[in-house]
């Protein structure tokens, strides 16, 4: 787990998508995703990308720019998921 | 990054491509094929712009690469780089022309590399690289991608086309075999989902339209050119907090109940599936489309509600763009017994524009409204595409029998005046602005 509480994959991912986001920058858990250069376009390459890396799927209520506005938000829709998938 | 391979399954990008022009006359095939004209520095010599080419050719497999039917399906055969790349020399004042020239005469596929390539001189000396590719080689965004080698190739200063240059180029024919793997068994089934879903839901009348719909050929166009359409755009975005992608997108939502005469059109979304880092570059052709049903909701509802509800729909269709287009169509026969076809188009390129709390809306030059008789006169029957740049063009290609040129027209000053409306406050809802729109395309 990184310092944010989160795992590392779901670190790499996010950071995978985020050009404005310097290579040793921290990203926090309310760090701004649209303002660190995640667009429309990587914000589709994000939510596949996080759905294969946690075998979950997000149902059409979650896709709405709040899940996509910081990693806290959209890891908590993703441990969300993953608790459900496992009860 | 030279070798031969052995044929290979098409991408599901290409295999689209192979499909859909399946039913266009051959004649007109060549209709789609891009054009790019890259300028050559001065002190560049033919020889040196040709070596250019070869070495463009080297790089990207997807140049060499023939398109073979067989038994088992359509596949990709990469071969080995050529010695040296047919590259034609030609004294012309205008390499649009010797574009257009190039790309006159259909590509045999299955016998030569999809891209033709001239130099164009003017007194002896080399002005300009045009490049033409069968639109199976590559899409626009792979085009961007040959275009910026290419410059940094001949010597013009290219930091994008440097920077790619020091990268080995992704190949095609690995990301077939990771589209077709039993990793993506999962990715593949969810999308099937997703289509007999829309098959349930949807009315057939509207959707899918019957593939036969957009093979009439005969198409006009008109082109906005408005930087202040673009500020409005760029305000109204910061002020709503919609993306600048979303509100075009529910303009011309609107624009295509108008012209349709329904409430719940059902647009067409070309997915570019260049999100994952891994294929965000590639040279080949990636689009899909993908069917983004709308309904315009209550009238009453704020525009920027519209908007946001729209931004949500675009991201599920997109996640579902990449796609066997083969065992969509199969399912769409099972069930409609139609053969797949797609229409109402929308398209927003633009990577430049974004929200802009300080955009001004005054003093910018008029709007101007080009139109023309495109050389593209087959496909979507309307369609709408928003390119990049300081005027932000709204490229608007229909059928005449659809919408005829005078209410074309109209059409595209709605986008410049509706942005306007809508930046400055004056329209807030749905109804205003779909009521613009009728009323503009009555005029």
């Amino acid at each position: 787990m990184t310092s944010a509480n989160w795992p590392d994959d779901f670190e790499k991912a996010v950071r995978q998508h985020l050009p404005l986001l310097g290579e040793g920058a921290p990203l926090t858990a309310e760090s701004s995703l649209p303002a660190l250069g995640l667009d429309s376009l990587a914000t589709v390459g994000l939510l596949v990308e996080v759905e294969e890396a946690f075998a979950v799927q997000f149902p059409d209520e979650d896709l709405h720019a709040e899940t996509f506005a910081t990693p806290a938000a959209l890891w908590a829709v993703v441990g969300r998921l993953r608790d459900g998938a496992e009860t | 990054m030279t070798g031969d391979r052995t044929p290979a399954p098409l991408t599901f990008g290409q295999l689209s491509v192979w499909r859909v022009m399946e039913s266009y006359p051959l004649e007109r095939w060549s209709e789609t094929y891009l054009r790019e004209c890259v300028p050559v520095p001065a002190g560049t010599t033919t020889d040196q712009a040709v070596r250019a080419v070869g070495t463009l050719c080297r790089r990207h497999e997807s140049l060499r690469t023939l398109f073979v039917d067989s038994p088992a399906g359509p596949r990709q055969h990469v071969r080995p780089a050529p010695e040296t790349v047919a590259v034609e020399v030609v004294e012309h004042d205008d390499a649009t022309t010797v574009a257009a020239r190039l790309a006159e005469e259909r590509i045999a596929r299955e016998s030569e590399f999809g891209c033709r390539f001239a130099v164009v001189t003017r007194d002896g000396r080399p002005r300009t690289v045009v490049i033409v590719v069968d639109h199976i080689v590559s899409d626009g965004y792979g085009l961007i991608r040959l275009a910026a080698e290419l410059s940094a190739l001949l010597g013009s200063a290219s930091p994008t086309g440097g920077r790619w240059l020091a990268e080995t180029p992704p190949a095609p024919a690995d990301l077939a075999a990771e589209q077709w793997s039993q990793a993506r068994h999962l990715h593949r089934t969810t999308v099937l989902r997703h289509w007999q879903e829309l098959l349930r839901t949807l009315p057939e009348k509207q959707f899918p339209v019957p593939r036969s719909d957009g093979d009439v050929p005969g198409r006009i166009e008109a082109v906005l050119y408005s930087a202040g359409a673009r500020a409005a755009l760029e305000l109204l975005s910061a002020r709503t907090g919609a993306s600048p992608q979303s509100l075009l997108l529910s303009l011309s939502a609107v624009a295509c109940a108008a012209v349709t005469c329904t409430r719940q059109p059902v647009l067409t979304l070309q997915s570019g599936n260049r999100s994952h880092p891994r294929w965000k570059s590639i040279v080949s052709s990636m689009n899909q489309y993908v069917p983004l049903p709308v309904d315009l909701g209550p009238p009453r509802a704020e525009y920027a509600d519209l908007a946001a509800r729209l931004q949500a729909s675009a991201l599920r269709a997109y996640r579902m763009g990449s796609y066997d287009f083969d065992a969509v169509t199969d399912l769409v026969r099972r069930e409609r017994e139609i053969d797949l076809g797609f229409d109402h188009f929308f398209n927003f390129m633009p990577t430049d524009i974004v929200a802009r709390p300080a955009a001004e809306l005054a003093g910018h030059p008029p709007p101007r409204i080009v139109q023309s008789r495109p050389s593209r006169q087959i496909g979507p029957r309307f369609d709408i595409k928003i390119r990049p740049g300081a005027e932000m063009p709204v490229v608007l290609r229909v059928d005449p029998e659809l919408l005829p040129a005078p209410r074309l027209r109209a059409l595209a000053g709605w986008f410049h005046e509706q942005l306007y409306r809508l930046a400055d406050g004056t329209d807030t809802t749905v109804r205003q602005v779909a009521d613009r729109c009728a009323l503009a395309l009555e005029g």
